[in-house]
């Protein structure tokens, strides 16, 4: 298709484990999502939301498990660009789903641009990132 | 097209399309759902003219410059109508037929998100056989 794997992980900045980490917790989403908009799970949002979170979780934990380890064998710069960058990633998109899940619920009376707000400083970041990709 | 390209293409029709999606749900606009897609479909649009460049130009030489095959391309081919066909069914669902199941529009979804997964996975498979 347009990126071959290499390229996103490139661009994007997180491995192809945690991508497919989020790409599956997003199928077991979609489908709770289908079943809560059809009326047949009546639990709350957040329940819906759990796969993300989760994924949000591991992700966190997959990431400190490799700061540690690269910690260890001495490399502390790779080790620290790539924790932050996890960091950054993980926060806006954890306060995205969050802010998604309050206004769902009724908790909270923002808008939708509001809400959206931390997915378009993740595009900022991106764009920035995005000039590093190689030719 | 170069990467960078790709990336500022891919970028800019996310951006676009977020933009859209906001002014749609905050109320902004009540335009068409097909025209709130319109990003979306400018981006499916331009992959599906590069993969069909790329199989024609592998039908005519008989080989890759990068080294695709033509089981892999026809595998994109099938990943991108299921991305197409969610698409067209959520739209088809949001604004002209409110009666059909969520099920139905989130078919195709699931079955691209699979096909992604798998894609990944077997990613992992080739990397530890080549280890």
């Amino acid at each position: 298709m347009l990126f071959s794997l290499k390229e996103i992980i490139q661009w994007i900045g997180l491995s192809a484990f945690e991508l497919w980490l989020h790409v599956v917790s997003l199928l077991v989403f979609s489908v709770l999502l289908a079943l809560k908009l059809e009326d047949v799970l009546s639990t709350t949002w957040w329940t819906v939301f759990i796969p993300l979170f989760a994924s949000d979780g591991l992700h966190a934990y997959f990431s400190s498990i490799v700061f540690l380890r690269l910690n260890l064998e001495g490399d502390l710069r790779t080790a620290g660009i790539r924790t932050a960058w996890s960091a950054v990633v993980l926060v806006l998109l954890f306060a995205f789903k969050m802010l998604l899940c309050q206004k769902l619920e009724d908790q909270n009376n923002l808008t939708f641009a509001m809400i959206m707000s931390p997915v378009f400083i993740l595009l900022q970041v991106l764009m920035i990132r995005a000039c590093q990709v190689g030719n | 097209m170069a990467l960078v390209h790709r990336v500022l293409f891919t970028w800019l029709m996310t951006l676009f399309f977020l933009i859209l999606l906001v002014l749609r749900l905050d109320g902004g606009t009540v335009w068409n759902w097909f025209i709130i897609f319109v990003p979306l479909w400018a981006f499916d649009a331009i992959i599906l003219a590069m993969l069909a460049i790329r199989m024609i130009r592998h039908c005519r030489n008989g080989y890759d410059t990068d080294d695709v095959t033509m089981r892999k391309k026809l595998w994109y081919l099938l990943v991108m109508a299921m991305k197409l066909g969610f698409q067209m069914a959520l739209c088809l669902k949001l604004q002209y037929f409110h009666d059909i199941a969520y099920y139905l529009a989130f078919l195709p979804l699931w079955g691209f998100l699979l096909c992604v997964a798998g894609d990944i996975f077997r990613s992992f498979l080739l990397r530890l056989r080549n280890d």
